[in-house]
């Protein structure tokens, strides 16, 4: 009996310890919140939400915090990375999962892998050693322009290099849970490989592809390291393919030696920061919200 | 068109595009291996000594101090991080709470894995500015393990969720308490869960944007929990765009060792999860 | 099972053994440290003058570089104990109670390729204030326009600092009181820190940017650094270098003309170490030492020392702890 009563004891015990410490994981979190946003608001008492959020020019000295610029090539480098990756990575993964044999498909699959987990400054310095000059000497003269290398282009092959195993595994996986039934109806109907592709597979593992297509746009949004080393660092509104750019997180790394010494700065890069995580929580929440009912719309059973 | 046509048209294309990935892994590693392997092959003492007082001028010294730096962060930070989500997993299985909360956690967890490194660091920053404490590695590792706990959760979430209803049923059966139960689904699970520890662990060893603001980044070996420490990823960062040749070669060395390192972790867990899965699936003893 | 929890809970108290023991060696050792941080315009120096100090000192001396502004930051976050700074405080810096002492002089240099297209005549007739001010704010796009040439290939890349850099902050104050921004919204490419600048203008033949003088002159040739050379100022912009303002062939030479004052200050600039508040015991101690015995290897290593007269005032304002 007495055995029986410690061990119930211990259940309760580590039930309470357990929501404890979830409580506290998730109290943390919104401590952490709540004091990003009282160190934005110095910034936010002296600029509008508008001017800052709004204005093109960022220049701490003349105490100007404008950072459209950075929106604006955060943006434009995700997007364009996206364009880059997303055909590369769902062709390849299509390929991997219906016409690859499976012997070498599973050594692919471990290639994969070991892209998927290899770290963002990697990604830079090779970026730094053969992207760089790659767009500097031959991509910029083949579209006649000049460049320095650094420049929002190569940026953004970077990042599609990160997104191609998010979309890939992904994809992979989506069209690896199809039942085997619904291609082998499809195809006895005399129709090719590439015809039940398009018309069947993609809409049955539709929400899995799109929910690892918005995964990439999450990766390639916050993506930091890799960015900051290849894309010169300038604000400039509209970037062009060739020029360079700057990102959110390329304004927070690139400025934070620079925060302690200015009260201002420092709210202003909390404030940049805090953007971002909204950014990134919106589109989490969406992506959510997409795939449910993409899940409901294109069921196949 | 001709839908055989059209066959042969997408069958290039995704040739093509399986190339173009290949291409990618393959110039990545290759020059970590021929510009890093190499500076390790000629001067293998890079690996082993610490920096010198000029180092950052072309002096001597090598990247011990950013092995060092990275081992003293991760291990510490990854084994926190395994604890408190073990925890938490747990806590997210059926037995504690109910479906729909524990639904709408796994959202929480999900987000908490999409934000970017650099808020981790600026997070933990803000502490750090409000307590007046500079970056030291105690603060790094804390950095470290708050970024990887959204991703060890999600995996013994799985791990634990994946293990076949009649295990819990029967330990239920037999009077378990739900501690006991969980004790016993772990065992099963334990493959998804050291899975799950070292992924986390290569992707806190990689992560340069988080601990760039929080471990001090410094030049000197790792000497407290108090003192700045820096880690090769920042290493990497800091010194790729040297103006000296040696430093540079410092960067690629220190790539070469973490892509290893990382390559290695990411192979043992899965070989780890493969392996015991023929073990451990579905059949039972 | 029991066995494994076991096995786990001895390998964690390992762990935090060790890392325990590291940083009770470090205590038992009871050196004092001096942490220090700033500018990469003064690291070279500090460096050297933290090595030469230890020999003769029992402490420890931690140099890292990162840029002027996280010289300060670090001073006020109490993650350094001096700062270095490589240009001229900013008031809301001196309102947060930063207290500075002069140690050295500088200077900021334009700096091309050799292999510049118009390289020959750079050297002949120097550029003019106005000349540099038009190049790095984007007003003149082609070299051959600034010597009336028609030439090919001769666009001109300008690169800037993307961190928060004193050289940048001197650098666009002598163009005509601009701000560090200014600068980068009119390059094509700001990079982060002195090295990658020096990395991308000897890269690149129709590259300039600025730097401090270490990258230009080697410190202990006093020649010029691989394909990096210094521009030439035309002081009185009459389109001709005179005799008193070619001074550019090597560092030593250059050195005594910035001495006397023939380059223009800015870019001529200060170096302070900044402190959060006066320096007060063995920093202290470090700190004159630097005024005092620590002046005799700013030469050799590139540097300009403080005027007799300045160098007393220091000294007086760091003992005094007040200025």
């Amino acid at each position: 009996m007495k055995k029986q009563n410690t061990r119930i004891i211990l259940d309760k015990i580590f039930k309470c310890l357990m929501v404890i410490i979830i409580s506290a994981v998730l109290l943390f979190i919104i401590a952490l919140l709540i004091m990003l946003i009282r160190r934005s608001q110095l910034i936010l008492s002296r600029y509008t939400i508008w001017e800052l959020l709004f204005s093109s020019d960022w220049d701490p000295d003349k105490g100007l915090y404008g950072f459209l610029p950075a929106v604006t090539g955060t943006f434009f480098v995700t997007v364009l990375s996206l364009l880059i990756a997303v055909p590369i990575s769902i062709l390849s993964a299509v390929y991997i999962s219906e016409y690859m044999p499976s012997t070498i498909k599973s050594y692919f699959q471990t290639f994969i892998d070991v892209l998927a987990g290899i770290p963002s400054v990697v990604f830079g310095l090779c970026a730094l050693l053969v992207l760089v000059p790659l767009t500097r000497d031959v991509i910029g003269p083949l579209f006649g322009v000049k460049t320095t290398g650094m420049c929002v282009f190569t940026a953004a092959l970077v990042l599609a290099a990160m997104v191609f195993p998010v979309i890939i595994s992904i994809t992979v996986e989506s069209l690896g849970i199809l039942p085997v039934g619904l291609k082998e109806q499809f195809l006895s109907l005399g129709a090719t490989k590439w015809q039940l592709i398009e018309t069947v597979l993609f809409r049955a593992a539709g929400p899995g592809i799109i929910s690892g297509i918005i995964l990439g746009f999450g990766r390639a949004f916050g993506e930091t390291m890799a960015v900051v080393m290849v894309i010169g660092n300038k604000n400039i509104l509209i970037p062009s393919l060739f020029s360079p750019g700057q990102t959110l997180p390329g304004i927070i790394v690139g400025s934070f030696n620079e925060m302690m010494s200015v009260p201002e700065h420092q709210s202003a890069l909390i404030f940049i920061s805090l953007i971002l995580f909204v950014i990134v929580l919106f589109f989490n929440i969406l992506a959510n919200i997409i795939k449910n009912r993409l899940k409901s719309r294109w069921r196949y059973e | 068109m001709n839908k055989y046509i059209k066959e042969s048209i997408f069958k290039v294309l995704m040739v093509i595009s399986v190339f173009i990935v290949m291409a990618y892994i393959v110039i990545i590693i290759g020059i970590n291996v021929v510009k890093g392997g190499i500076v390790i092959i000629n001067n293998p003492s890079v690996v082993f000594t610490a920096p010198g007082p000029k180092y950052l001028l072309g002096g001597e010294g090598g990247i011990l101090h950013a092995i060092l730096g990275s081992v003293f962060m991760v291990i510490p930070s990854t084994c926190i991080a395994c604890v408190v989500s073990y925890l938490i997993a747990l806590f997210l299985q059926v037995d504690y709470i109910k479906n729909n909360f524990s639904n709408k956690l796994r959202v929480v967890f999900d987000v908490l894995w999409g934000i970017p490194s650099i808020l981790y660091g600026i997070f933990i920053l803000n502490i750090l500015i409000v307590t007046n404490r500079r970056g030291s590695l105690g603060a790094g590792i804390i950095t470290l393990a708050l970024l990887q706990m959204p991703v060890i959760v999600r995996y013994m979430d799985e791990a634990l969720n994946s293990v076949p209803n009649g295990i819990r049923e029967s330990a239920y059966s037999l009077g378990a308490t739900r501690l006991e139960t969980a004790f016993t689904t772990t065992k099963y699970a334990l493959p998804g869960i050291i899975a799950g520890a070292l992924i986390g662990m290569g992707r806190a060893m990689g992560d340069a944007a988080s601990v760039i603001f929080t471990s001090g980044a410094g030049n000197s070996m790792p000497k407290g929990l108090s003192k700045s420490a820096s880690s090769l990823p920042v290493l990497i960062f800091q010194q790729a765009n040297s103006f000296y040749p040696s430093v540079r070669e410092h960067a690629y060395a220190a790539s070469f060792v973490l892509i290893v390192i990382v390559i290695i972790l990411n192979t043992v867990s899965r070989i780890s999860s493969k392996h015991f899965q023929k073990y451990t699936s579905g059949s039972g003893k | 099972m029991k066995k494994r929890i076991v096995y786990i809970f001895l390998i964690l108290c390992l762990l935090i053994s060790i890392l325990a023991s590291c940083s009770r060696t470090a205590d038992k050792a009871v050196r004092h440290a001096i942490r220090i941080s700033g500018a990469w315009a003064l690291y070279p120096m500090m460096v050297v003058w933290a090595d030469e100090y230890m020999k003769i000192h029992d402490i420890d001396i931690e140099v890292t570089g990162g840029g002027a502004g996280k010289g300060i930051s670090d001073v006020f976050s109490n993650q350094s104990d001096i700062g270095m700074v490589s240009r001229p405080l900013k008031q809301e810096e001196l309102e947060q109670g930063a207290f500075y002492i002069a140690v050295a002089k500088d200077t900021v240099l334009a700096i091309i390729n050799e292999n510049n297209p118009v390289y020959e005549d750079i050297m002949e007739k120097g550029l003019s204030p106005e000349d540099l001010r038009k190049i790095f704010l984007g007003e003149v796009s082609r070299w051959g326009e600034l010597f009336n040439k028609n030439m090919e290939d001769d666009e001109i890349i300008v690169y800037g600092r993307a961190d928060s850099s004193g050289a940048a902050s001197v650098w666009a104050s002598f163009l005509g009181g601009y701000t560090e921004a200014d600068l980068q919204n009119n390059s094509d490419s700001n990079v982060s820190g002195d090295q990658p600048m020096a990395n991308s203008v000897q890269g690149d033949p129709n590259a300039i940017g600025f730097s401090n003088m270490n990258y230009v002159y080697n410190t202990e040739t006093g020649g010029y650094i691989e394909t990096i050379r210094p521009v030439p100022i035309d002081l009185n912009d009459n389109d001709i270098l005179d005799d008193d303002e070619r001074f550019y062939d090597d560092r030593s030479v250059f050195l005594k003309n910035v001495s006397e004052g023939k380059y223009p200050s800015p870019p001529t600039r200060e170096e302070y170490l900044v402190g959060n508040g006066p320096f007060e015991g063995y920093v202290k101690e470090f700190v004159k030492w630097i005024l005092e015995d620590g002046q005799g290897f700013l030469e050799p290593n590139g540097y300009v020392g403080l005027v007799e007269n300045e160098r007393e005032k220091e000294l007086e304002y760091l003992i005094n702890e007040s200025r």
